[in-house]
């Protein structure tokens, strides 16, 4: 990822420059809002989820080597983060199926805040596809956008996959809207 | 800027407006770096039965957490499990006997813990959210476990 003053901005925190942190934290954590949603975590587990991923990386300044590796590491520590709380919230293990996890009435909408009528279709849209497909665009939403390498790890799945599945969710998507509901 | 690329950076607007980072969960990323301590010692979570390798894993009936925390010259166990609105956590640390204990959530303030002299506590009522346990060892070390979520 395209990501100037990243092994600044990590080295000024680990000296104890909170601006810096500040920095890393307005850059991150839509990424990990949007991969803790991804994974259908109603809105405080995923608060939960991203607030101990933060916690976890003050704990762990200092001993980052590779600033790169930042965004992969945020997206592994999310991930586990998130099933963790998702096996403790449902007492059960989720299976592959991202449909029987936890939250998943928690997606509703506030349809009210989106004013405008295709906004409004097109998430009605996002809503009605796969599983999978809302999972792995839920989390290539995330803005700044994150890269496929981050996407992979975050969601599990090897790198070439992403982009042809992308495709495919996209093209579903477009059908969806096309039908007048 | 391809078609799918210009569908997708409609979608990312949208999610801006439908399912936005919450202003307190920006708050806290920032708050995080309070709990920055150079000078406890972390004793890293060794073992947890809330983790496992991925979805595939076998269905099973969790009603205790198990967690497993060390650092070098000390251990600590704990149960979790829920408990009314809350958790309830109950725990012994091996090793060196701590003098004092409390629990830190990811908010300012911190529960006081009473720990028995073979180093075994009990918290009630915790509320959901990250957690870590800060013990001051008898040497006058203090040690910080790593957090987790309760």
């Amino acid at each position: 990822m395209d990501s100037p003053g990243q092994a600044e901005l990590l080295d000024r925190a680990a000296a104890g420059d909170q601006s810096a942190w500040d920095a890393l934290t307005d850059r991150y954590t839509n990424l990990l809002w949007s991969v803790a949603r991804a994974m259908r975590l109603t809105e405080a587990d995923a608060a939960d989820a991203v607030q101990a991923t933060w916690l976890r990386l003050v704990e762990k300044l200092g001993t980052i080597r590779d600033p790169d590796r930042l965004p992969g590491w945020l997206a592994t520590t999310i991930r586990r983060e998130c099933l963790a709380l998702l096996r403790q919230r449902t007492k059960v293990v989720p299976t592959e199926d991202f449909d029987d996890l936890a939250g998943a009435d928690d997606t509703a909408v506030d349809q009210d805040l989106l004013l405008q009528e295709r906004d409004a279709a097109l998430w009605r849209a996002f809503e009605q596809i796969s599983a999978q497909c809302r999972a792995l665009l839920r989390v290539l939403m995330a803005d700044p956008p994150p890269s496929y390498a981050t996407v992979a790890v975050a969601l599990d799945m090897p790198v070439g996959g992403i982009g042809p599945t992308r495709q495919r969710c996209l093209a579903t998507l477009r059908r969806l809207m096309a039908v007048p509901s | 800027m391809t078609a799918d690329d210009d569908l997708l950076a409609d979608l990312r607007r949208v999610a801006g407006i439908a399912d936005p980072v919450p202003a307190h969960v920006r708050a806290a990323a920032r708050a995080a770096f309070e709990t920055r301590d150079l000078d406890a010692r972390l004793a890293e979570l060794v073992a947890d039965s809330a983790e496992s390798s991925g979805f595939e894993a076998v269905r099973q009936v969790a009603e205790e957490r198990l967690l497993s925390f060390a650092t070098s010259d000390a251990q600590v166990e704990v149960t979790v499990r829920a408990e009314g609105a809350g958790w309830t956590m109950m725990g012994q640390v091996f090793g060196v006997g701590p003098g004092a204990a409390t629990l830190e959530t990811g908010t300012p303030g911190s529960i006081p813990l009473e720990v028995d002299d073979l180093g075994r506590f009990l918290v009630a009522d915790v509320p959901g959210g990250p957690v870590r346990l800060r013990l001051r060892l008898a040497g006058g070390d203090t040690v910080v476990t790593s957090w987790v979520t309760l």
